[in-house]
């Protein structure tokens, strides 16, 4: 009895490996760049990649698009194509077949060794009619399902993603360019100078820009800085970026150098701003009171007048 | 007759070995050359070890405990920007304050993580803190300049806190042009002194449909470093350092856990706390979801 007991644990352990307790939320893509190439406006294309996964369990995967960074091109061989790069929003381009996929364990493992399951994913690319020129990048980020589930008291399922990058170019003159029109002083008050930077982009692409301000004296003594959100600029479009600068200052004169950088470039203004006294609520109120009352002098010497020619008339 | 037999084998097998040593030495070993051809399939693919973390037994007001994950590159291609967030925005959707249940806080609101290579210091993956209901007394908005404070709450850092107060922009939402953001830099002791929020040094960076993104700058204030994102109904704010999703990107403080390419092998050490702070219901947090994202 003692032996057969022995074969059988023997048999079992040798049959049957030691079972996971904890699924691996892990999914990779092959390959991790598609370089889909020159595509025109109005253009449809199929792209094909792969995703991947080292779990022995099945996956559910859903496939988000994401909009191209270029933080993507610094540590990338694409860094020289960064300056012919359109920033305008290409998430809609892409419409999958089939989303969310399931990543299935076959019993064949692919050439990589550890990888469990791959399955291959078709993406429909559709580049508008007025889609701007120049290299355009979108991801696709597949966000395995994560199940709800206890990990203790204070616990955390790790979840492990790796993106696919599409890279393509739609033909025509694709520039980057851009510069300041003007620069103004909008407000002053509670020691919080507002200044508004208008920005023209006279490329062919849309730019993400910001605009920094550094504040000094009649002698060109540093006295504070400050900057602009962040904000896509089209082409031909004119943008107002609007920055705070927090400075306690007396009022006078005082001399701005403002620059814009959009990454592949950079415009610079200096100017001169004055500062003054706001003009104080009570004045702005009684203003309207006298328009008022003008109104229905007006008003009362037409009535007087009609009378009067009526009567004469009559 | 035994002694025969034996001389006989005997003879019989050096016949055989040296027979075969002549075969040896006159044959030359035959020679046959292939070629093997390896080709590995281009996979960009990141595994984190482990796949779960666990902290229990944590007394309100103190950190857990140092936990280790390694990010390896699994892959056969370089993969670079990687970075992390948890999922405290899906799974903490309403205030937990005031309520004894603790699975209505979120596990992924009291992890934090260092980068082995980054700064030195233990940032937030993900946390939210709601705003106060109720008016806090001795709270002084003067140094947001001017503007009208229309949420308030506490930023809490295990056994610290920190009041901070948010205006509204514009067109009367806090994801609009105009929206303000402010911390005080001194632990909340009650004083008007410790509720005074300083918007010094905190710069809105931009705005989305949800959220209007600062970032923080100033040394001494207890989120310097940090992202914050101010819903656009003013109730909440999102603190997070790692988390380059976008809108949550545009942050300029917001910062990768690696920018630069991690080549196939390569690993990169995380070191993760949990900072719980006090007042938190005993029991179990709603599990998080810890993601790392590279590409």
């Amino acid at each position: 009895m003692k032996l057969k007991l022995i074969c059988f644990f023997i048999i079992f352990s040798l049959i049957f490996p030691a079972v996971s307790i904890c699924t691996e939320f892990s999914v990779g893509v092959s390959p991790r760049i598609v370089e889909v190439g020159n595509m025109e406006k109005g253009e449809s294309r199929i792209v094909k990649f792969h995703i991947v996964t080292v779990s022995s369990d099945p996956l559910l995967v859903s496939l988000g698009p994401v909009k191209g960074s270029l933080d993507f091109f610094p540590e990338s061989s694409y860094s020289s194509l960064v300056s012919n790069f359109s920033e305008e929003e290409t998430t809609g381009w892409l419409n999958f077949f089939k989303n969310p996929v399931e990543l299935i364990p076959k019993g064949n493992a692919s050439g990589a060794g550890v990888i469990k399951a791959s399955e291959e994913i078709s993406v429909l690319l559709s580049v508008p009619d007025n889609a701007e020129p120049g290299y355009h990048l979108v991801s696709v980020k597949p966000t395995p399902y994560v199940p709800e589930g206890s990990a203790g008291a204070v616990g955390a399922m790790i979840v492990a993603i790796t993106s696919v990058n599409f890279i393509f170019n739609v033909e025509g003159n694709a520039k980057r360019e851009g510069f300041i029109l003007d620069v103004v002083n909008s407000d002053y008050s509670s020691g919080v100078i507002k200044l508004k930077t208008y920005f023209m982009n006279t490329g062919t692409d849309t730019i993400s820009v910001t605009a920094y301000h550094k504040l000094y004296d009649k002698n060109w003594t540093s006295l504070a800085d400050g900057s602009s959100t962040k904000e896509y600029v089209k082409p031909q479009e004119t943008k107002i970026f609007e920055a705070p600068i927090m400075a306690d200052l007396p009022f006078g004169e005082y001399n701005v150098v403002t620059t814009v950088d959009y990454t592949t470039g950079t415009s610079q203004m200096n100017s001169t701003i004055s500062l003054e006294r706001p003009i104080t609520p009570a004045a702005v109120a009684q203003k309207p009171e006298h328009i008022s009352s003008l109104w229905v002098l007006i008003i009362l010497i037409i009535i007087i007048l009609s009378v009067a020619i009526y009567r004469w008339k009559k | 007759m035994k002694d025969r037999t034996i001389s006989v084998l005997l003879t019989f097998l050096l016949a055989i070995m040296l027979s075969s040593s002549i075969a040896i030495s006159q044959t030359p070993p035959a020679e046959k050359n292939t070629t093997i051809d390896v080709s590995i399939q281009a996979v960009a693919e990141i595994t984190v070890y482990p796949t779960t973390l666990s902290w229990t037994n944590i007394t309100p007001g103190s950190a857990g405990g140092t936990k280790f994950v390694d990010v390896i590159n699994t892959g056969s291609l370089n993969v670079s920007l990687l970075y992390a967030y948890v999922d405290t925005l899906t799974d903490e959707t309403f205030r937990p304050y005031g309520i004894d249940n603790s699975t209505n806080y979120a596990a992924g609101g009291v992890i934090t993580m260092i980068n082995k290579t980054g700064p030195d210091k233990y940032y937030f993956a993900g946390r939210v803190e709601w705003n106060w209901t109720e008016v806090v007394s001795n709270a002084n908005f003067t140094n947001i300049n001017g503007y009208h404070a229309v949420a308030w709450g506490f930023f809490r850092n295990t056994s610290s806190e920190y009041f901070w107060g948010v205006a509204n922009g514009t067109g009367g939402l806090c994801n609009e042009s105009g929206a303000v953001f402010g911390v005080s830099d001194s632990i909340d002791n009650g004083s008007m002194e410790a509720r005074t929020p300083i918007i010094s040094s905190i710069t809105r960076n931009g705005g989305d449909a949800n959220y209007s993104y600062f970032s923080v700058s100033r040394s001494t204030a207890p989120l310097s470093g940090y992202c914050v994102a101010v819903n656009a109904t003013c109730n909440n704010i999102y603190i997070y350092k790692y988390d380059k999703r976008s809108g949550f990107s545009t942050c300029a403080n917001s910062r990768y856990l690696k920018a630069v390419s991690m080549t196939p092998s390569n690993v990169e050490n995380i070191t993760l706390n949990v900072f719980v702070p006090r007042g938190i219901p005993a029991g179990s947090l709603t599990t998080a979801t810890l993601t790392f994202s590279a590409s």
